[in-house]
This record gives C-alpha cells, sequence and structure tokens, in this order.
C-alpha cells in the first residue's frame, strides 16, 4: 500500500471526527443569535418570537438571570487554583525527588478520582459530610478531581527535567534547601505550573456531575446554568447559555494546547 | 557520575539522614489529609452504609442491599445496561481512534493544531452538553432531520438523538478526545527507529503497522480500552437529558434514588460501590494485562 | 592555599554491591590529584563522598585536621565541576556564575565584580548575559568551572569535566585548564576514564579498580613501575611474561621465557610476572638481540609503527621507529632494555 494511501485513510477519519465534532457546535453556536428560520428551521422551539436577522437576546436574558453563577463557577475555579498550587507543588516535587517508601501508593490514591465514578465519590462526600452540603462540598469535589492535574503534570516536568541533577549542582554551589527550592527549583517548575492552573482552571469550570449533587440551593456552577436551560428554555436560550460555556472553555483549552505542547497531560474526565 | 543522595541510604549513625528523609513526607502532609479526608474516609463510611439498611439502621450488617441489585428488574437491567454500553462504545472508540492517533504522531502536516484542538474540545464538556448537542442535532426538531426535510422532504433521523444511537455517538462523542490523547502518547513512546529498520527491510507501511506497531501498541489499546470504559461506565449526564424510555444506567439509577425522597441510602451506597468495584477492577485488570504483555506506559 | 583533604577507610555499598571498599588516601595540598579508573571502578562514587553528595557507609573525611564527614555538602566549600555541567537553564551565563555568591548572601556590585574576574580567567567575559542553550559545548564547561572558582572554594573537585567534549575540543581544553589550575594551586581532584588527561593533568595519579585503590604515586613512577598488571595494562600498553628467579650458581637469576638475565636486587626465588613497555623494545640488528621473532602485523601511526610480533611462544607489542617499518613476514631481532622490566607479584 503505498504511503500516501495510509496518510489519507487517517486524515480521512480523522477529518470526519472532528466535522462530528464540529457541526453540533456550530450548530449551537447559530441557534444562539440567529434567527431560526433563516436557517430553514422550524421556530417554535428554537426561538422567540423575534424576527431580526440577528438576536442576541438570549444571550440577555442568560446574563440577567446567571450572572451569579457564572461569578460562583469563577470563584471556585480560582480557589482551586490556588490550593492546587500550594498542595499539589510540593508534594509533586517531594513524591518525584525524592521518593520515600509509600510514595508510589499516594501518587496511585491521588490520580484514582480520575478513573473512578464521580457519582459515587459524590455519595461518598454526602454519606460523610452531608450537612456541609453546599460551596464548600463542592469545593471538596472539585479538588478531587483537579489537583491530580496538578500533580501530574509537576511530577511529569519534575522527572523528564532531571532537575535532581541541578539541585546537586546548587548544592555543591552551597544552597541550602530553601535556596535551592526558590532560585532552582521553582523557576524551572513556572511553565508546569501554568500549564497545570490552566488545566484546573478548564476542569473546575466544567465539572458538573459531581458540583451538582453536593451543592445546595443558588447560586449553582455555570454548568448547571445549562442543565436549567436544557429543562426549562427554549433551544435559542439553551444554545445562548452553551455559547458562552463555550466561549470560556475554548481558550482555556486553546492555551493548554499551546503551552502544554507534545506533552499535553492526558486528561481523564467524568462526564 | 554523581548521583543525588535521594534514595539509597543504609542505615546510619548520622541523625542527618533521618532528618533528610522526614522532609519530603512533610511536604506531602496537606496532600495527605486532604486525601484522607476527602477520598478514603467518605469510601470507607459509604461502605459501611452499604451494608445497612436503610428503614433498619440497627439491624446489624447485612448484604441485602447487594442482593437487591440483582433481585431488583430495574436494578439488574441498569447494571447490565450499563456494562454493555461501556463496552461497546470503549471497544469502538478505541479502534477508530488509532486513525487520528496515527496521524498526530507520524506525519507533519499544515493545521495539525488545529485538528488536534477540536478534537480534544469535548474533553471538558459535561455528559449533559453532549446530550443537549445530541438532541439539537438530532432531535425531533433536530438539525440534520430538518436539513433532510427541506432537501428531501422527509425528516430523517428525527428524533433518533433520543435513541440509542443517539446514546452512543454522545458517549462516543466524549471519549474519542480521551482515546485519541491516551493512544497518542503511547504511540509516541515507540521508537520510529524501529518502524525505519522494518521499512529497510521491505516491509511497506502496511505490513510496518500489522508486525510492529500493533504488536507494539496492543498493551496500549488495552489500557486506552479501560479508561474509555470506565469513565463510560460512570457517566450519567446524557442521559439525564436525553432520558429514554424504558432504559436506565446504573449511575442514574443512584441519581434518582438520592434526588427522589424518601432516599434509600443502603441501596444507593451499595450501588455506588458496585459501581466502583467495576471501573476499579477491570481498570487494575486490564493494566496488569497490559503490563504482562511487556510495554507499559504512563 | 595549603588545604588537606584526607580520606579515611572510605565505604560505600548500594545494596550487594560495594562501589567503594576501604578507600584511605591523603590528597596532596595545593596539586592536583587525578582518579584514573575503568566504569564501575567506584571512582565517581569516592568524589561523591569527598564532595558530601553522598553518605559513606564507613570511614571520615577530614580538613585539615577536622573531620568534615557530617558536614553537608553545602556548607562545605567544595567547588564541583559536573560532567555534564548542570548549569542553570533559567539564568544566564553570568547569573549561573554568580550563584554561589547570591548564595551566601554577597551583594549584587560584589558578585557581579567577582563573577566576570571568573569568567575573565576562563578567557569568556563576552558571553556574560548569553543564554545557557545559546552557547556550545566548550563556552558551557568553561561557565561550568568559573561557576565553581567564582566563590573561591578551599577544594575543587571534578568528575570527567572534559568527557562530553569532542577529541580535538578536549585536547585544546585540556591544556588551559591544566594551566589554569596550576595557576591557581587550589587543592584539585580530578577523577577521569582518560588516561591522557590523568597523566597530563595529575601531579599525583591515583589508579582505581573495583571500588578500592590498585596504585597511587607520580604519573611517572606509576607508568615505569606498574604495581600490578592491570596498572601495567591500563596506563599506557604493556607485554606481560611469564618468569622466574632461580638460584644459579650462587646467583640469583631472573629466567624469561627466552632470556636469562642477572636477577634485581633483593628478588626471592619462585615466579614472578615481567612486565615490558612496546617503547622499551628495540628492533636491532641481526643477532644482537636477545631473540628473534616473527612479524604477525605493522600498523603505521603517524610518528612511530607498532608491530606484533610472535618470539619464544609469546605475542608482544614493539613500537619502533616509522622509517624502514619491517612488514608482516619479516624475521627480527628484539631487544629489551633490562632496567625497563618492571617485575610484579604472580597472580595479581
Amino acid at each position: 500500500m503505498p504511503k500516501k494511501a495510509g496518510f489519507i485513510f487517517c486524515l480521512v477519519v480523522t477529518v470526519a471526527l472532528m466535522a462530528m465534532i464540529l457541526l453540533p457546535l456550530v450548530v449551537v453556536v447559530l441557534g444562539s443569535c440567529i434567527n431560526a428560520s433563516l436557517l430553514g428551521l422550524s421556530t417554535d422551539l428554537w426561538s422567540g418570537s423575534r424576527h431580526d436577522i440577528f438576536d442576541f437576546s438570549a444571550f440577555g436574558y442568560i446574563f440577567e438571570n446567571y450572572s451569579d453563577w457564572a461569578l460562583f463557577s469563577l470563584e471556585l475555579a480560582i480557589a482551586c487554583v490556588a490550593i492546587c498550587l500550594l498542595i499539589a507543588v510540593p508534594a509533586g516535587y517531594a513524591l518525584a525527588r525524592h521518593p520515600f517508601p509509600g510514595s508510589g501508593l499516594v501518587e496511585e490514591l491521588v490520580l484514582m478520582p480520575l478513573s473512578l465514578p464521580g457519582i459515587t465519590l459524590s455519595m461518598g462526600l454526602l454519606a460523610t459530610y452531608g450537612e456541609l452540603r453546599g460551596p464548600l462540598l463542592v469545593l471538596a469535589g472539585h479538588l478531587l478531581y483537579t489537583i491530580p492535574f496538578m500533580l501530574k503534570v509537576v511530577t511529569a516536568t519534575l522527572r523528564s527535567f532531571d532537575v535532581g541533577r541541578l539541585e546537586t549542582a546548587a548544592r555543591s554551589l552551597g544552597a541550602s534547601f530553601p535556596q535551592r527550592l526558590f532560585l532552582v527549583v521553582l523557576p524551572n517548575l513556572r511553565h508546569a505550573m501554568m500549564v497545570g492552573s490552566l488545566l484546573v482552571f478548564a476542569v473546575s469550570w466544567g465539572e458538573f456531575n459531581v458540583s451538582f449533587l453536593l451543592n445546595r440551593g443558588r447560586p449553582q456552577t455555570f454548568p448547571a446554568v445549562l442543565y436549567d436551560t436544557y429543562t426549562n428554555q427554549s433551544i435559542q436560550i439553551s444554545s445562548a447559555a452553551t455559547t458562552i460555556f463555550l466561549a470560556i472553555v475554548i481558550p482555556a483549552v486553546i492555551a493548554i494546547q499551546w503551552f502544554g505542547g507534545r506533552d499535553s497531560v492526558e486528561v481523564e474526565q467524568g462526564a | 557520575m554523581l548521583t543525588p543522595d535521594s534514595h539509597i541510604t543504609a542505615p546510619s549513625i548520622f541523625s542527618v539522614r533521618k532528618r533528610r528523609q522526614l522532609a519530603p513526607l512533610l511536604l506531602c502532609v496537606p496532600l495527605l489529609l486532604l486525601l484522607l479526608v476527602l477520598l478514603v474516609w467518605p469510601l470507607a463510611h459509604l461502605f459501611q452504609q452499604s451494608l445497612l439498611l436503610t428503614d433498619a439502621p440497627t439491624a446489624g450488617i447485612t448484604l441485602r442491599n447487594y442482593l437487591e441489585i440483582a433481585a431488583v428488574p430495574r436494578y439488574r437491567h441498569a447494571l447490565l445496561w450499563s456494562l454493555e454500553l461501556s463496552l461497546a462504545v470503549a471497544a469502538a472508540s478505541t479502534l477508530i481512534c488509532v486513525a487520528p492517533a496515527w496521524l498526530f504522531t507520524r506525519y507533519q502536516f499544515h493545521g495539525k493544531l488545529v485538528m488536534r484542538g477540536i478534537l480534544t474540545l469535548p474533553m471538558t464538556f459535561a455528559g449533559m452538553i453532549v446530550g443537549f448537542l445530541m438532541v439539537i442535532l438530532l432531535g425531533r426538531t433536530g438539525f440534520i432531520p430538518q436539513m433532510f426535510e427541506r432537501l428531501t422532504g422527509t425528516p430523517f433521523l428525527s428524533g433518533v438523538g433520543y435513541q440509542f444511537p443517539g446514546l452512543i455517538l454522545a458517549y462516543l462523542y466524549f471519549e474519542f478526545p480521551r482515546a485519541t490523547l491516551t493512544l497518542e502518547s503511547a504511540l509516541n513512546k515507540l521508537d520510529s527507529r524501529l518502524e525505519q529498520a522494518a521499512r529497510s527491510l521491505g516491509a511497506n507501511r502496511w505490513q510496518v503497522f500489522r508486525l510492529v506497531v500493533l504488536p507494539a501498541i496492543w498493551p496500549a489499546l488495552i489500557s486506552t480500552f479501560a479508561v474509555t470504559f470506565s469513565v463510560s461506565l460512570g457517566s450519567f449526564g446524557v442521559l439525564l437529558v436525553l432520558s429514554i424510555r424504558r432504559f436506565t444506567l446504573l449511575p442514574l439509577e443512584i441519581f434518582t434514588q438520592y434526588i427522589a425522597p424518601p432516599t434509600d441510602q443502603g441501596i444507593a451506597a451499595a450501588m455506588s460501590l458496585t459501581l466502583l468495584t467495576v471501573a476499579l477492577v477491570t481498570g487494575y485488570g486490564l493494566r496488569r494485562v497490559a503490563q504482562r504483555m511487556g510495554v507499559t506506559h504512563a | 592555599m595549603n588545604i588537606l583533604i584526607e580520606a579515611h577507610n572510605l565505604r560505600k555499598s548500594y545494596g550487594f554491591v560495594t562501589a567503594v571498599h576501604d578507600f584511605s588516601h591523603s590528597f596532596a595540598p595545593g596539586r592536583i590529584t587525578a582518579i584514573l579508573g575503568p566504569s564501575g571502578s567506584g571512582k565517581s562514587t569516592t568524589l561523591a563522598m569527598i564532595a558530601g553528595l553522598i553518605d559513606p557507609d564507613g570511614g571520615s573525611i577530614s580538613l585539615n585536621g577536622t573531620d568534615i564527614t557530617r558536614l553537608p555538602a553545602e556548607r562545605r566549600d567544595f567547588g564541583l565541576v559536573f560532567q555534564n555541567y548542570s548549569l542553570f537553564p533559567h539564568l544566564s551565563v553570568v547569573d549561573n556564575v554568580e550563584f554561589g555568591l547570591r548564595v551566601r548572601g554577597i551583594d549584587k556590585a560584589e558578585r557581579r565584580r567577582r563573577a566576570m574576574a571568573a569568567l575573565e580567567q576562563v578567557h569568556i567575559p563576552n558571553l556574560a548575559d548569553r543564554r545557557i542553550l545559546q552557547i556550545s559545548g566548550g563556552e558551557q564547561q568553561r561557565v561550568a568551572l568559573a561557576r565553581a572558582l567564582a566563590f573561591s572554594p578551599r577544594v575543587l573537585l571534578l568528575d570527567e569535566p572534559l568527557s562530553a567534549l569532542d577529541a580535538k575540543l578536549r585536547e585544546g581544553l585540556r591544556a588551559e585548564l591544566g594551566r589554569l589550575l596550576n595557576e591557581l594551586s587550589l587543592t584539585a581532584i580530578y577523577v577521569t576514564h582518560d588516561q591522557v588527561e590523568a597523566m597530563s593533568l595529575g601531579h599525583e595519579l591515583i589508579i582505581m579498580r573495583g571500588g578500592r585503590i590498585e596504585q597511587s604515586g607520580t604519573p611517572l613512577e606509576v607508568y615505569t613501575r606498574p604495581a600490578t598488571p592491570f596498572v601495567a595494562t591500563f596506563l599506557g600498553s604493556a607485554n606481560l611474561l611469564d618468569g622466574e628467579y632461580l638460584q644459579i650458581d650462587g646467583q640469583t637469576r631472573l629466567r624469561l621465557p627466552f632470556v636469562e638475565i642477572p636477577a634485581p636486587e633483593g628478588a626471592t626465588v619462585g615466579p614472578c610476572q615481567v612486565m615490558v613497555r612496546p617503547e622499551d623494545i628495540a628492533v636491532v640488528s641481526d643477532g644482537n638481540g636477545h631473540l628473534s621473532g616473527e612479524v604477525i602485523s605493522s600498523v603505521f601511526l603517524g610518528n612511530q609503527a607498532r608491530l606484533t610480533v610472535t618470539a619464544g611462544g609469546n605475542t608482544l607489542i614493539v613500537d619502533t621507529s616509522n622509517e624502514a617499518i619491517p612488514s608482516p613476514g619479516t624475521m627480527v631481532s628484539l631487544q629489551f632494555r633490562e632496567a625497563k622490566l618492571c617485575i610484579m607479584p604472580k597472580g595479581v
């Protein structure tokens, strides 16, 4: 089989997958603001009663009613980033550079939530801390999912980089442990911390299943806005909510791709 | 070569060594505490709950909750259908995604970054978003049926979104990125020089793939399968939105148990742990198989 | 600088493998001591113990009489030059060189001054603001050296600093390194597997094998009077012959497989091994030599020729001038310089 054929086959399959992924997204974005009848769609479920070509009223509706939810999600995401940096970076350093008996187990344990059903983790949290149901518990759930990402990125960098050699050099030059940490280790972790923060932000922002269960009352997380609109509102409003969601998630993913480069961390997230 | 004294230390008379071993442990303490509080203790508590009857908590430990999962048809079907769906989706996505993974790791071309970006996008979507996308595309008044109607007069595929094909498509939608990335990282670890050697010996591209690459990536295929399987197993967001009649999945049952009072905590806990066990066992079991096949990858 | 470093019975094992057995040496102050050995001989481990980067399982290290075995590496004030340089990629050249001064709390202006002085010493002051990844291997090595010297270390430890460079570059830098180290009169310990480096740079030589010291002494001593066959063959080339001391007519004589000569003073009867270097065997005109043999191969090496000759049941390597090289198959007459015969105990 000539070389070209293999390439073309893979390309065709990949493009087909891409089309399958893009098509609904495009329809959603269009459906949120373009008069549905122009797309040839029956208007009942699709839009309100406007007749202009572009109609951004759906977005207005979302902003009016759900801006505090968006803010809540944003606060959660930022809190996750901060906590992950403070907890996962030192732990990642310890696990990668100074493994102790059982450190392998610790790493496995941290990464476990990624391959466990989210609903089980949520049920566990509810069973134990049910009275705390609300923002605090939601944060807890988010942390379970975001800390593994930060840890993975940090340990991967520390291991591939052989920061150990640099630390040895720094020791030979007289640097004490705090000096080594701040002058040698952390500067070389800047990139990893940035990619990790982006990942944590994206994961926290998009998390729904666990957040939905663990929260109580309003405000909910932003993905819950989507759920709310899917079950109650017209397709135009749901599309608008989805578009806003995409508008925040897509730049984050692009940034992660751009900075993470070839070794983007495998993301495993429950849906 | 000088090596950092990170791991090998003989029993010594120097106390400074003991201190050095303690320090890394201290750095991990916040993490360990968090794990204990958020993961280990809740799961233990859940386990305890699953062994008690909700309406008779003082009756002592019993396995009745677990037995009920098998006994009650609704729950039994939920478990079986969850397994079947996850298996099908895992197999399909693992196989299909070899193509894009191969494309991204073996060829260079313009727009690769963009393509990769698009393919990995759905990973951040919660299941219910994907459910919504299916409704938009293939629901009763979905985009595709309406397009067909305009072009041919009949709305093909109308309402498909609310049936099995829609369900499968939805699951595939968010598993493709995961499968692609996992396979990609495994393919990257393959030494391309082996392929070059095979080609220098006269093998064409297909033969190289069949005889050199495939045996080498078998473990990766198995791990990818395991990962997509466990993720699909635990996911219920899609069904929340699509709500197919007379069809249910185990995570959805747990969810409805919890949302609709009165909650049978015992059963919910038992179901949750069953789900967890299946996911864990297949995950680790398959990973063992992959390891024993030789090549291990992160 | 007259810093005296002494190692006493240093020992280090990894699981079942003993990397260093009982290393004891008093390193000449103000001089360069080269530790030479094949890979796995324990030389890098020994250096790491002296530097404080690895804790010995037993034994001690003292500095001018004070025991520093428990002193952490960062407080020993030893300069270290690593095989792969280990330069900090996130810092510029001059920031790298300043590092040792920075962690000692020296103020900015003074740091910069001393770092630039160190860069001058290694002849690359012009590279001060470059990034590490922008400079060549040879330049990186100089930066590594400057960085180790900038904080005026008490001792300089070098772990195969030139082995990552290609041959031509290595040669040039070797000479410069030697000049610099001699100018500074630092106590230096230089670990290498390259005998040319060891012999040309070291004032004193330690040959290590299997975690132990095989021999130590000046390069000339070790070269002309190797203590064991291993040292004889590791350093330069050597011919090893079996011999025997015999009493004949009241005199002790040394019998080699093909020749008998008077034995040196103090020889006791018994078997022994004799080493003779290729350059100490001469091709002479017929009949004048100790024995004759047939040339098996001759290799032209530029400034000389190396012959492989079978004589009296042995295969000998003989170096001869590059003029009138005997071709394979010719018979030649060989003469041994008796003064250069080196006798060692058998079976080592």
